[in-house]
């Protein structure tokens, strides 16, 4: 699969692997300068082989069409929820922003999903002081700012509550965070909601896919593999 | 299996049809030239054209492989001869090694509502 029209939009969604009779994973990326590439050249290529590895890019970001709103976890979950209408029920592995949107779609369908990576979710407040984009934002990232609702979006976006993550109860759960990551304190978040979640903090900042690539890759097979998923 | 040159040039038409063929006719693309300094080839991009590799040669190019032995450094400062060269390697390995390209679930597009089929020539 390389592109799929869903809900009017033009998507790019890259697949890896083949179906082994364990879940496939699907990966969701962050926002700006995130992309089905964030997984392609980390984690994924490990992953699949053992597994079925879906890896879409959210509207605005690599491939897919820019499209003038729907950045808010609600319309991207329908998103998610039409990009993988083909698989069986699945495993989600999202970084940032995806992981907001694998809650949001794991609440709205239970049945599909059966178990949840987190990978530095925004679930806290967090000082982004010294942690902003580089002066020069150019190209894609500067056209998602200017020309889309994005910001206003992810502004008016609820942040994921501890009684939203508790909903989850019974779905095997993994939080990973960066040692240097502002959004470090979202593990003792979902640890607090979720007793049984698996928690990880690792060295790095917010892009542990990048920066703790090592560690991250075999974390992640481990869990899928003990998750039964 | 083919010679090397013929896989460079095969590797330098799906680079255009990535890139855009006014980007590439700057450029002399030859064995040496790096993906990421010297043709600015955005990370997606690189996806586009291993997406473009497993149509033209099949599952048995096995790239997700490739880019799974690896480390972050050596993904950056790839070249078009390091690539051409795996490829040519996995061409001329043994048939059994691997299924042929016609048998490849990747290489067609998915069954169901979901399914659409490639558009190659559109993001040239």
């Amino acid at each position: 699969m390389a592109y799929v029209r869903a809900r009017g939009i033009r998507f790019h969604v890259v697949d890896l692997g083949r179906d082994t009779g364990r879940s496939p994973v699907v990966m969701l990326h962050g926002l700006f300068t995130g992309s089905a590439a964030s997984w392609f050249f980390t984690v994924a290529p490990a992953l699949a082989r053992t597994r079925r590895v879906r890896l879409p890019d959210w509207r605005g970001h690599g491939l897919t069409e820019r499209t003038p709103t729907g950045y808010d976890t609600a319309t991207m979950a329908d998103d998610l929820a039409a990009l993988t209408a083909d698989l069986p029920p699945f495993a989600i592995t999202g970084h940032s922003y995806g992981a907001t949107v694998a809650v949001r779609f794991a609440r709205a369908h239970p049945g599909r999903t059966t178990a949840l990576a987190l990978v530095d979710p925004p679930f806290v407040e967090a000082d982004l002081r010294g942690h902003t984009v580089p002066d020069v934002v150019r190209g894609a990232v500067a056209d998602l700012l200017t020309l889309t609702s994005l910001p206003s979006d992810l502004a008016a976006e609820p942040p994921v509550t501890a009684a939203e993550l508790a909903e989850l109860a019974g779905l095997p759960v993994l939080a990973v965070v960066g040692s240097g990551s502002p959004f470090r304190a979202a593990a003792d978040l979902v640890g607090q909601a979720l007793p049984t979640a698996r928690r990880h903090v690792l060295t790095g900042g917010h892009d542990l896919h990048i920066t703790a690539r090592a560690r991250l890759t075999p974390l992640l097979g481990a869990f899928l593999e003990e998750a039964h998923a | 299996m083919r010679p090397d040159n013929d896989v460079l040039a095969e590797v330098v038409e799906m680079l255009t049809e990535v890139v855009g063929e006014d980007f590439l006719l700057e450029q002399e693309v030859g064995p040496d030239t790096a993906f990421n300094a010297d043709l600015g080839l955005e990370s997606i991009e690189f996806v586009a054209l291993a997406e473009r590799l497993q149509r033209r040669y099949g599952r048995r190019i096995e790239f997700a492989a490739f880019i799974a032995g690896m480390d972050l450094d050596q993904i950056m400062n790839m070249t078009v001869g390091d690539l051409t060269a795996h490829i040519s390697a996995r061409l001329a390995a043994p048939a059994e090694d691997a299924p042929a390209p016609d048998a490849a679930p990747d290489a067609v597009p998915a069954p169901g509502a979901a399914s659409a089929p490639a558009a190659p020539a559109a993001y040239a």
